[in-house]
This record gives C-alpha cells, structure tokens and sequence, in this order.
C-alpha cells in the first residue's frame, strides 16, 4: 500500500478541506434539494390547481361533447400561463387540444417528480373527469419547469461558488496557522530528538500564552527535571558501580537464555575476562552446566555447586546463588558466583589432615549431635564407621560403643559422658589397653554457640616408657648396689682390725673385682646409654676383614677361659671385606663369645652363614654352645636390660650384654637372633648386611 | 408505460360493463347541465349494461339544437327524447318507441312573477318569453304551439334550461317562461315560491326512449325488456325515482305518440 507522509501542516489543511468539502457538499446539496422540492411542490401545486380547475371547467362540455365550449377553455387557459399544452380528452377520443405541437405530437406519460420532467422540460400532469365516480373523460397538460430549472441552477450556482469562496479562505486560514502552528513545534519536535539523544538542560523560548506556548513550558519543566535526574541517576550509577566493582564475589545479570546482560568486575576477572568482551557472550561459555531450568522454576533463592571454565580453560569450582528478576519487563537472572576452589582445597587439605592424623578427632554440637568424625577416632575405640551415622541424633549410638571399650576398673563411678566432655584421661580396655587424654575446645572461642571439637591423643606409649624408665632406675640402682655392697663391706672390715697378709690379699682381690665389675657394669651402661642417643652417629662403619676381626677375638676370649676352645667351622666362606665398626663389631663377638664360655663348659663352635631376605644378602656369624641353655620364658626376656637368666649371682655379668649387641647389630642395618633349649646349649647368630656399602662413611 | 396506462384506463372504463360487448350509446335530451344529466342517468345507464351484456354509454349534448343534430346524425343507438323529437325522428331516421314512464301524461306550464298582472296566455302578447330551448316540448313546444293556436304574438327567448327560465322569471329579466312541474318542483323553494303558473296544457304522452332504426330486433327486445325489468325490482325502482319516473315504465309504440303529432308541430323543417 502506497503512503504518502504528510506534515502535521499538511495533514490539517487536507483535513479541515475533506471536512469542508464534505459538508458543503452536503450543504449545497441539501440546499438545492430543499429549493427542488419547494419548487416540485410547487409546480405540482400549479399543475394539480390548474388540471383540477380545467377538468372542473370542463365537466359539463366533456359529457356533452361541447368541443367549442373546450376549444375556448383551452385558448383562454394556454394564452395565459406557462402550461405547455393541454389536452381534453373523451372516453374514447380526444375532444380538444391546445399548445406546443412538438409536445401535443408525444404520447403522454404523467410525471411523478419534477426530475422525471427534465427530459423534455415539461411537467406532464392530468385529471380525470368523473361525474358520480364515473369517468368521462380527463385533462392532461404539461407546464414548462424552464423557469424553475433555471431558479435551481442559479441557486446552485450561488451556493456553489460561495462554497468554493469559503473553501479557498479557511484553507488559506489554514495554511496560515498550520506554518505559525508547525513553526514552534519543529522547535519542540527539534528539541525533543535532541533530549532523546541524550541532551539534558534545553530549554525552548516560550511566545504567547497558547496551548503550544503553554506546552513548550512543560517542556522546559520537563527537560530540567530529566536533567536533574540524570544527573541523579550518574551519580547514583557510579556509586553502585564502584561498590559493585569492589565487592569480591562475583556479580551477574543474565537473560533468561543466558546472553550476558552484565558483570561486575570480580566476575569477569573470575573467568580471565576483560569488560569490552562481554557484549554478546554466554553464560554457558563459562559456566556449562549452569542450571537456568531450576532458578527459574524455584521460587526462592537458588544455590548451585558447579565448575567454571576460564578462557585459559582452567576449571575453577564456583557457588552459585541466583535468583529470578524482573527489570523493563524482561525476566533476568541475577546472581552472586563465589570462587570455592580456595576453599575447597583448605577443605581437602584439612580433611587430609584429619585422616592422616594419628590422633582422634570428633565434632560435637551443642544439641549433642556428631558432625564429624576423623578415621584416626574408629579405630581408637575400634568402631566401625557404618555403625553410627554423622549428623542428627547420634549421642547415644557413639557413647554406646564407647562404653564397651572403656576400662571401668579405672573409671570408677565415672560416667561416660562426664569422661568425654571433661578434660581427662581415658583408659580404654578393648581392642587393647589404651590410654587417652581428651583435650575440648570450642570451634570458634569467639561464639559460645558453636560446636565443640574434641581432641584424643593416645598416650599409652609414653606411659609405657616412662614405665620402663622407672623399672630400669630400680634395677640399674640394684646392680650397682651389689658389688658397692661388697666393697664398702670389704673395705670396713679392713679400716676395722688388722688381718692377717693372706685374708687381708684375699679382702683386697674382692674389693678389686667388685670394683672391677662395678666400673664394667657402668662402661657397658655408658656404652649402650651413648649407642642408643647418638644411634651410631660415632660409629666409624669401614671396610674391614671380618673374618680376621672373628679370629682375634676368639683367641682373645679364650686367654680368659684356660683350657676352652672356640672351634671355627665356616660353612660358607668368609668374605673379603664387610662394612662394620671394627671396635663394636669386637664388642658384640667378645659379649657373645664370653656368654658362650660361661653358660657351657665345653668348647664352642663359629658358623658362618648367608640369608637372601628383602633383595638383600646378610651374612651370619653363630655361636653355639652346649651349655645350660634358657627356657622360652626366660630366651623371650633375653634382650632386657639388667636381665639375667641366671640371678645367682654366681656368674658375673652385667644384663646389659645382649642388649647392647642387640643395638649395636641394629645400627648396621641387621638383626640379632637368638635360640636355645633348656640344658642343651644356646645359639646367638648376628647378620650383618653384605652391601652394606650405604653406612660406610667415607 | 404509455401502453400500460391505456390498458389500465381500458380497463377502468370496461369495469363498470360486466361484457366487453358491443359499445351502445344512450342519448340523453339535455333538459339540465350535462353533469346533472349524467349524475341521475349513470345509475340506468349502469343498470342497462349490467341487464343486457352490452356496454352502454351516456351521451348528450351541449344543447338541443346540437342534440337534435346529433340525433339526426344517428349517433345515439338508444335515444331518450321528447315526445316532438321523437315524432320528427322516428319520421326522418326511424327512431322506433319502446317505452315510456308509466301513466304519465305530459304538461307544459307557463310561470310569471307571483306579483305579475298577467293571468293567462292571451296577456302574453307582444312579451318575450322565456323558452329553455327551441325543441324543449313541454316548456317550450307545447306553449308556443298552444300560444300560436290563440294567436298570441310573442317574442321568445331561449335561455338554455328550464332553471334559467325561471331564474329569468324570478329576476324579473323576462316576465314569462315555460317550464314543466317538474322542474319546478326542483327548482330550489325561495325562488319557486316568487312564482305563480298561468296556464297548464293538456297531459301528451311523454318523453320516449327510442331505438335506432339500425339495430337488431333481438338487440331492441334485449333493451327493451331490460328497461321493463326495472319496474320488477326494488333496485330498479330506486334508479326509476331517480330519474323521477316514479310511476315505472310501460312498452310503448310509435303510434302512442299520435297526440303530439296531432298537434302538427313544424318547428324542424
């Protein structure tokens, strides 16, 4: 369809002329019919009179057939008026006519209107003359309308030319008032599109006091309070830009479809992101299994664990917190992202520490409720995880399963709750005997409110050194007391009276081997004290001839014991060398060697020996003995310190021996073993690793 | 349009004659305006259509001299005429009598002024008279024939009716006239009563409706028992009094009108 754009101008002259045109039309029309009709009316009037009057006239002359009489009706009648003819007419013939020839020569047809006359100017008109309702005969004539055709013309023309005048004047005036009109509101239309272009503070000159003056006023007003604000607006946008911009966690605004509206800037940063590059993107760019559905289908806050994506393409794990928003009629979704990888790996890194700790762990809410429970807490108490749930009403449940592992023997009157929610030591009897201190602390000291963690440390090692320790001061006190015992006994008897030379050397020699005895138990405590805190950090491991280290000591031991031998019988061959501490290797084999002697009183055989265990080669030295040999109780004490299978006292030794042949043998990286049967003889093997080289200090 | 407005007109005037047969036309002697004339003869005029089948139409004349005329040029197939007419053209064109008003005898009159001094037709000499017309018979004829047979010289004035007659009596424009009782009686009461009757002639036999010589005899039976039919009904009656034959009619014959003829009446040739 074809438009045509008009100005407002031109709009109001097209539409005040449609307007005028239209009802002048109407006017001139209805004017002209009005002027019709009064003149139909009236030739109707003139031609009824005047057909009502001649039939009237003529009743007698009709009926008689008085053709005279009717012919000087019609001459009288025609002459003086403006009928065109007329025409008498009988039953069946015609009596007389009179007039115009042309219209005397047609056929009559009466006319209903005068416009059925405008054909041929006349309006054709007739009467009957009846006598008693009987017909005898009728008039028919015709009157000219020339006159009044021409009195409507006229008119027409008048009202025409007058419609026309009136036309011209108020499309003039319309044309007038449509310039001043449009002139001042270009300007309004002008400063208008500058306003919507964003323009604030115009202001328009107002002339006049009409309704356009009037609106350009509230122009004016309008246009300063859209400045204000504007400004209002700026100054309210910069702010929550620059508080949105700050906060850390990330800010957005998205379309239903997910099309970017808007982000704060620790959002974009959070995806590596610049602002510019916003425009146009997706959420499910960064976010891919961002859940739009499910915020829009729930009526409340909306919480989502999901991965992000960087545009490096590093996954970051983000917490959602959306919501659905309105603004300008469109559905948004507005939502706060949180970077959780942080806090996340905190998470797993404390969980790791939980796990891994040897100590027990156990979270414990005001409501009496267990949150959490580390690995290290089951397997204190022995407890399997599946027993009790974490979260919710589970008191019972854990104090239950606590109660079985508790020593009550120690626990006397002491109820379990009371133990646990007190700092206390606990003493456990099943799966083993277990000794526990139980440390509470709040979570936060700052908040009473908050859950208690508890603590257990599973002290029962400590307890058993500390044990041993005061076991060993009472046996080493012992010992040292026995030869002491001699001595100052010996020593007194002497000071006291004079003895004879014989008793007095015998006194002496007794006093000398206790003293002896007592420096030696004191060496070999020293020894073993130093061994155990340095852990062979002095020891000097060097490549030496083990098997000549084995001859000399043999020869050594056996000055000792006159008359005994120690046979070597190798069954593998000795190697070249081996890595060991020539002094305290000469240690353990003179301890073993002495034991050997002195707990038999036959000869003892050296074996050697090579065991393949872990990937690695040991080689073994055994000395056997055929003597009294120990019972499994007293073999499975062998090793304690001060302990001695014999307690007579009638062999001399220390109890201090094999335990240090045992650490001795253990700093270089081998073992000590040991087997025997009562009265038949004993057998101490010690392996020595073959590549040993690692321990050897250069 | 111009042919349907003939059929309709064709048909208007054909709706009063029941059979669209032969077109008869029924002359009238013009005694009065030919509207007056037509307005009490219609009602027989319709009745003798409806009786016979044809289709019978009023006729008269603007006056006597022009229905005389008329009547000599045969243009009326039934004629109602005076008794002189009927002897002049039942002689001249063959005019043949069928009926009469009943015992009715015709008298001609002759009226003056209440107040006049003239008492009898023999003070009328040297007067003018008024007469409604040359060959009126009863008011005319009659007194001129009986004004001749006393040899009284007169002067007529024919003045077109018998109400002009009078009128001119009354007015005092003429001092005599003839007339009828008649028309007298009808004439309207103030006048009539300024009127005073000189003399009265003996009763004729009256008006004839007469036949044309030209139509069938079954035709003429037709009329003429369709015209004594009127004296059997009620209907018939009502249209007999309003022509004033109150008496009804009766068949008549040519030489029931021998008494006019008698009287040797000229006025014609």
């Amino acid at each position: 369809m074809l438009k045509i754009k008009l100005s407002f101008k031109m709009k109001t002259i097209f539409g005040i002329a449609i307007i005028e045109t239209f009802f002048l039309f109407i006017l001139v029309l209805s004017s002209r019919s009005i002027l019709y009709e009064t003149i139909e009316l009236d030739i109707k009037d003139q031609a009824n009179n005047i057909s009502t009057l001649l039939a009237t006239a003529s009743v007698d002359a009709v009926v008689s057939k008085d053709i005279a009489t009717l012919d000087s009706i019609l001459n009288s009648t025609i002459t003086t008026s403006n009928i065109l003819y007329i025409r008498i007419l009988g039953i069946d013939e015609i009596l007389a006519e009179a007039g115009l020839e042309t219209f005397l020569n047609q056929s009559f047809k009466a006319d209903n209107s005068v416009a059925d006359s405008e054909t041929d100017g006349a309006y054709d008109t007739y009467a009957n003359i009846m006598v008693n309702g009987y017909q005898f005969g009728r008039i028919e004539l015709g009157l000219s309308i020339q006159e009044q055709q021409s009195i409507i013309d006229q008119a027409t023309n008048h009202l025409s030319s007058i419609a026309f005048i009136e036309m011209l004047l108020v499309a003039l005036f319309s044309l007038l008032l449509g310039i001043a009109l449009t002139k001042r509101l270009t300007l309004l239309q002008e400063a208008t599109l500058k306003l919507s272009q964003g323009e604030t503070g115009l202001q328009i000159p107002i002339k006049g006091s009409d309704e356009v003056s009037e609106t350009s006023k509230a122009f004016n007003l309008m246009s300063k309070k859209i400045g204000q604000v504007t400004q209002k607006l700026k100054s309210d946008n910069s702010r929550m830009d620059t508080v949105m911009n700050t906060v850390t966690d990330g800010i957005f605004m998205v379309s239903t479809e997910g099309q970017i509206h808007s982000m704060n800037r620790s959002a974009y940063q959070l995806f590596g992101l610049q602002e510019d590059s916003l425009i146009k993107r997706s959420i499910f760019e960064f976010i891919p299994s961002f859940n739009v559905k499910e915020i829009i289908n729930s009526e409340e806050k909306h919480i989502q664990q999901v991965e992000g994506l960087t545009i490096k393409g590093k996954y970051i794990s983000l917490e959602i917190h959306s919501n659905q928003m309105e603004f300008d009629e469109q559905q948004y979704i507005v939502g706060v992202i949180r970077d959780m990888t942080m806090l996340n790996r905190l998470q797993y890194e404390l969980q790791a520490v939980f796990n891994l700790s040897p100590n027990g762990f156990l979270i414990l809410a005001n409501d009496l409720s267990i949150s959490y429970v580390n690995p290290a807490f089951y397997s204190m108490f022995s407890i399997a995880p599946e027993r009790c749930k974490l979260g919710g009403n589970n008191w019972q449940c854990f104090t239950d399963l606590i109660h079985n592992s508790i020593n009550y023997e120690r626990h006397n009157d002491l109820s379990v709750l009371d133990e646990l929610l007190t700092e206390n030591v606990l003493y456990l009897k099943s799966p083993v005997e277990k000794v526990l201190t139980i440390s509470r602390q709040k979570i936060d000291p700052a908040d009473p409110g908050s859950s208690d963690i508890l603590f257990f440390v599973d002290i029962t090692h400590l307890t058993i050194v500390d044990k041993m320790k005061s076991e060993f001061l009472t046996t080493a006190a012992h010992e040292l007391r026995t030869p002491l015992a001699s001595i100052c006994g010996f020593s007194e008897l002497l000071l006291l009276r004079d003895y004879d030379k014989d008793t007095a050397h015998e006194m002496h020699s007794i006093i000398h081997r206790q003293s002896l005895n007592l420096k030696h138990l004191l060496d070999e405590l020293l020894d073993l004290s130093r061994i155990e805190a340095r852990s062979g950090k002095d020891f000097k491991i060097q490549m030496n001839d083990i098997e000549a280290v084995v001859k000399a000591s043999c020869i050594e031991v056996e000055g000792a014991f006159k008359g005994r031998k120690s046979v070597i019988m190798p069954s593998v061959p000795w190697p070249d060398k081996l890595a060991f501490d020539l002094d305290k290797i000469r240690q353990v084999l003179k301890n073993l060697l002495s034991n050997a002697f002195k707990y038999s009183s036959e000869n003892i055989t050296v074996e050697t020996g090579l065991l393949n265990e872990k990937e690695q080669t040991f080689f073994g030295i055994s000395i056997i003995d055929t003597g009294i040999g120990m019972t499994p109780h007293q073999l499975s004490r062998l090793g304690e310190r001060f302990y001695r299978a014999d307690d007579s006292g009638s062999t001399p030794g220390t109890g201090l021996g094999v335990s240090l042949v045992n650490e001795i043998i253990s700093i270089h990286g081998g073992r000590a073993e040991y087997s025997s049967e009562i009265n038949k003889g004993m057998t101490a093997t010690f392996w020595l690793p073959i590549a040993g080289h690692e321990l050897i200090k250069e | 349009m111009q042919r349907l407005f003939i059929v309709f007109i064709i048909l208007v005037f054909s709706s009063s004659t029941r059979a669209a047969g032969k077109v008869l036309t029924l002359g009238v002697v013009p005694q009065q305006s030919a509207s007056s004339l037509a307005k009490v003869w219609l009602p027989l005029t319709l009745y003798l259509s409806d009786q016979t089948g044809y289709q019978i139409r009023f006729a008269t004349a603007p006056n006597i001299p022009e229905f005389e005329k008329r009547v000599a040029a045969g243009q009326y197939d039934i004629t109602y005429l005076n008794p002189y007419h009927y002897t002049v053209f039942s002689q001249s064109i063959g005019l043949r009598a069928i009926a009469r008003q009943k015992g009715k005898r015709i008298h001609g009159i002759m009226v003056v002024r209440k107040d006049s001094e003239i008492e009898n037709l023999s003070m009328l000499s040297g007067v003018e008279i008024a007469f409604p017309a040359p060959a009126a018979f009863a008011a005319t004829v009659l007194p001129q024939a009986h004004l001749r047979l006393e040899g009284v010289s007169f002067m007529p004035q024919y003045v077109s009716s018998h109400d002009s007659v009078y009128s001119s009596v009354v007015r005092g424009v003429l001092l005599a006239g003839g007339g009828i009782d008649r028309t007298l009686s009808t004439f309207p009461k103030e006048q009539s009563e300024q009127l005073k009757v000189i003399w009265r002639s003996k009763g004729y036999t009256p008006h004839a409706f007469a036949v044309s010589a030209e139509l069938s005899s079954e035709t003429v039976d037709h009329i003429q028992s369709a015209l004594l039919s009127l004296n059997d009904q009620k209907e018939g009656m009502e249209i007999l009094n309003t022509l004033g034959f109150k008496s009804g009619l009766m068949a008549s014959e040519d030489s029931d009108w021998d008494d006019v003829r008698a009287l040797k009446i000229d006025l014609l040739k």
